[in-house]
């Protein structure tokens, strides 16, 4: 699964810790996300896209290899 | 406020954070205690009455309810780290999120195969009397491990994302 976390975080101009701060969660696991060894949960990418005023699908696109 | 508190247990059958530091003291504290009497280099030899609800002496009757003493010094350090180690392996996080749930439960898994592991290869390789002290130990080895576990996984999370 992809991910643009960094992007938007960057285009907001937010840390990870913002971001962390703003969905309850630490900054390792925001750094994790980003680096897509963790897949979130439906209601953390939900709420990730709440912060940013986005679709969830702006955010993560699945990927061929998901299917396998 | 009883019920949110019982919904609160039953979600993540988690002790609160303020529990993690008293329990690391009190698990390390028995599990220095249990391995000091592993190796019989100390065994404190306090004794209590107890109430006991079945008691057998060796080459002895088996008596029930009976108030007997017992020995405060092999039973002490089980109990802190039985007791010191659930408080430290299963407190909340200072930040507690799906990650660090994620990976408290992944080292669970881990634990009970390396536990079954270690047990299974000890059944086939160690006989006669020394088997006793291998099941003992595989009884208390299973918290030992995931929390060993737990604390590496979370000290790999830390040191890996440290750069942003």
């Amino acid at each position: 699964m992809k991910n643009k976390l960094k992007v938007y975080r960057a285009m907001h101009d937010y840390t990870q810790q913002d971001l962390a701060d703003k969905i309850q969660v630490s900054r390792q696991t925001i750094n994790t996300i980003e680096k897509g060894k963790y897949v979130p949960s439906t209601l953390l990418a939900l709420k990730m896209a709440e912060v940013f005023q986005v679709p969830v699908l702006d955010l993560f696109q699945i990927e061929d290899s998901d299917w396998e | 406020m009883n019920f949110n508190l019982k919904l609160v247990i039953m979600k993540n059958y988690l002790f609160p954070h303020r529990f993690k530091l008293p329990g690391m003291i009190l698990f390390i504290i028995g599990l220095c205690l249990l391995l000091l009497s592993f190796f019989e280099i100390y065994i404190p030899d306090w004794e209590v009455p107890f109430p006991y609800i079945t008691y057998e002496a060796l080459f002895g009757e088996r008596e029930y309810f009976v108030i007997k003493e017992m020995s405060l010094g092999t039973i002490l350090p089980i109990l802190l780290y039985i007791i010191g180690g659930l408080l430290f392996g299963f407190s909340k996080e200072s930040q507690e999120d799906e990650l660090i749930n994620a990976i408290r439960k992944n080292s669970l898994v881990w634990a009970v195969y390396i536990n079954h592991i270690v047990l299974l290869v000890m059944l086939l390789f160690i006989g006669g009397f020394d088997f006793f002290g291998v099941i003992i130990m595989s009884s208390f080895s299973l918290l030992l491990f995931f929390i060993i576990r737990f604390q590496w996984k979370k000290h790999q999370l830390n040191t890996a994302s440290d750069e942003e």
